[in-house]
């Protein structure tokens, strides 16, 4: 008794593949073509089959920002020309100043896809302890508006004391680097 | 990297068993990095590429590539079949085989360490290990990576951390996978569950190769989802524990498969055996379908038979493999006849 392939019902199906789509969870049965046919097309649970779920919860968010998104004219990188449009289709950047330039909508997308929007891992080594520095400066900064909001002045002169020091510190750090 | 040094060094890692085993077949992680100032490859132009390899290539052998092991090899140099052969191997990813202007890989044949340079990133760093060896691929990984780092500055950002092509890598870059082999798990349907388990814990769940979603041979590779808002540490330890955890539940199915007919599992994994013995050619596909089940027979001591390592055995019934025994004009009967011998031959049968 042969059994024949689900998806062209003419050849013997040789492979019982399981499929996986999200979290569905099925077993077909293929001939050897249409297997390999099958695995280059079905879809991969990436960021581009993701794009779509997270762009349309934007709507309603920031209507001007859906505009830019769906009409995907206005959000274009300086730097090297790829638009949102395009990033949307390959799910790729095409530079770093893409993640600057098109913050508003990808800080929502990495949000939703990463749970997430601060590295806490690794650090470039020769720039780590820069990277530390300039990283506790701007908390620094933020501390500092905060007090001076809350009209606490001596607290903001104690945190403006502990900003320059920071910035001594990377100020003698690029005259090091300059050095090398 | 000639083809016969090449042959001879089937990436050692393939055959070897590790912790996990034999459930576990494979770890792997991988470190995506950009370089500072350099467009990412999919919008530079040829001359930010070829800039980009020269960078990405001084850096690995200045620093990493300091043994004879490792080979460095420009993508429009290697052959279709070598292309074909890496990507059997696991080595390099399928996107890598449509050889664009720019890319280069570098290679430690033996013990599946690669840095690929002007893929989807400037610098992909892999470091494969057999069985469920997370962390210690990772801190090899990362050793690279911090070598690498004191040769190119990379494109980094306080907030986001390392920046990638895709947000889906940013932050630490870092995918950790693992291969497994879970028939028990497809047989009784529990596997659904799982999925659906780890898809819950941030997790996702592929085919053999990593692309595409159909699962053949009951492999499959889970990976890490997110690579932001977390220590490398964390994402590390965690997949260790979720591959526990799925490594756990297929022993509980083969246990109820045996208890519930364990006449049933054995008819099954002996009419495949049957059809290795038996066969006058393959389809690769189907080669793994039944692989499978002949091991799955092996380790539940239903068939007196030497085992053997899927990965490898997948790996020699491979379609550039067998062309490489067979030469390059070979016809797709030749090969799937030569599948259906050679498997005999690795399987000793």
């Amino acid at each position: 008794m042969n059994i024949f392939c689900d998806e062209c019902k003419k050849n013997i199906a040789t492979v019982f593949l399981t499929k996986i789509s999200g979290t569905e969870v099925s077993k077909v049965q293929l001939c050897e073509e249409c297997a390999k046919r099958m695995e280059e097309t079905t879809e991969a649970v990436n960021l581009l089959a993701f794009l779509p779920q997270v762009l349309s919860s934007l709507q309603g968010v920031e209507e001007n920002l859906v505009e830019d998104i769906l009409t995907g004219e206005l959000l274009t990188c300086g730097s090297c020309g790829t638009s949102f449009n395009d990033f949307q289709k390959m799910g790729l950047l095409g530079c770093a100043d893409c993640y600057r330039e098109f913050s508003d909508a990808l800080h929502r997308v990495i949000i939703e896809f990463q749970e997430s929007d601060e590295h806490i891992g690794k650090i470039p080594g020769r720039a780590s302890e820069g990277a530390r520095l300039r990283r506790r400066l701007l908390d620094l900064e933020k501390h500092l508006q905060q007090k001076i909001a809350e009209e606490e002045y001596e607290a903001a002169a104690a945190v403006r004391d502990q900003i320059r020091e920071i910035e001594v510190r990377l100020n003698a750090d690029v005259m090091e680097s300059d050095k090398e | 990297m000639t083809r016969n040094n090449r042959a001879a060094s089937v990436a050692d890692w393939l055959g070897t068993e590790g912790p996990g085993y034999p459930l576990v077949l494979s770890s792997r992680a991988r470190l995506a990095r950009n370089l500072e100032g350099v467009h990412f490859p999919c919008s530079a132009g040829e001359e930010d590429l070829e800039r980009a390899r020269g960078m990405v290539l001084e850096a690995v052998s200045k620093r990493v590539a300091d043994d004879r092991d490792w080979d460095i090899r420009f993508a429009e140099e290697l052959s279709r079949d070598e292309l074909g052969m890496m990507t059997e191997e696991h080595l390099t990813s399928r996107s890598f085989a449509d050889r664009m202007g720019g890319r280069a890989v570098a290679l430690s044949w033996k013990d599946g360490r690669s840095v690929t340079v002007n893929e989807e990133d400037h610098v992909r760093i892999q470091v494969i290990m057999p069985g469920a060896q997370f962390m210690e691929a990772w801190r090899e990984a990362d050793k690279i990576d911090s070598c690498m780092e004191e040769e190119v500055q990379y494109s980094f950002d306080q907030e986001l951390g390392y920046l990638t092509s895709c947000p889906s890598n940013v932050g630490t870059g870092l995918r950790v996978s693992a291969m497994l082999h879970l028939p028990a798990l497809v047989s009784t349907g529990e596997i659904a569950r799982t999925i659906s388990a780890l898809g819950q814990a941030g997790v996702y769940v592929r085919g053999l190769y990593g692309e595409g979603s159909g699962v053949v041979g009951n492999m499959f590779q889970i990976s890490n989802r997110q690579t932001l808002g977390r220590t490398e540490e964390f994402i590390v330890r965690s997949m260790d524990t979720v591959v526990n955890q799925v490594a756990d539940n297929e022993r509980t199915a083969r246990k109820m498969m045996l208890r519930e007919s364990e006449l049933g599992l054995a008819d099954g994994v002996y009419r495949s055996l049957g059809i290795v013995e038996r066969a006058r050619k393959m389809g690769f596909f189907e080669a793994l379908e039944l692989i499978s089940q002949v091991k799955l027979g092996i380790e539940m001591d239903l068939i007196p038979m030497d085992d053997f390592s899927i990965l490898e055995v997948g790996v020699e019934v491979g379609e550039t493999h067998l062309r490489e025994r067979l030469g390059n004009d070979a016809e797709k009967e030749d090969v799937e006849r030569e599948r259906a011998v050679h498997l005999r031959r690795m399987l000793a049968l």
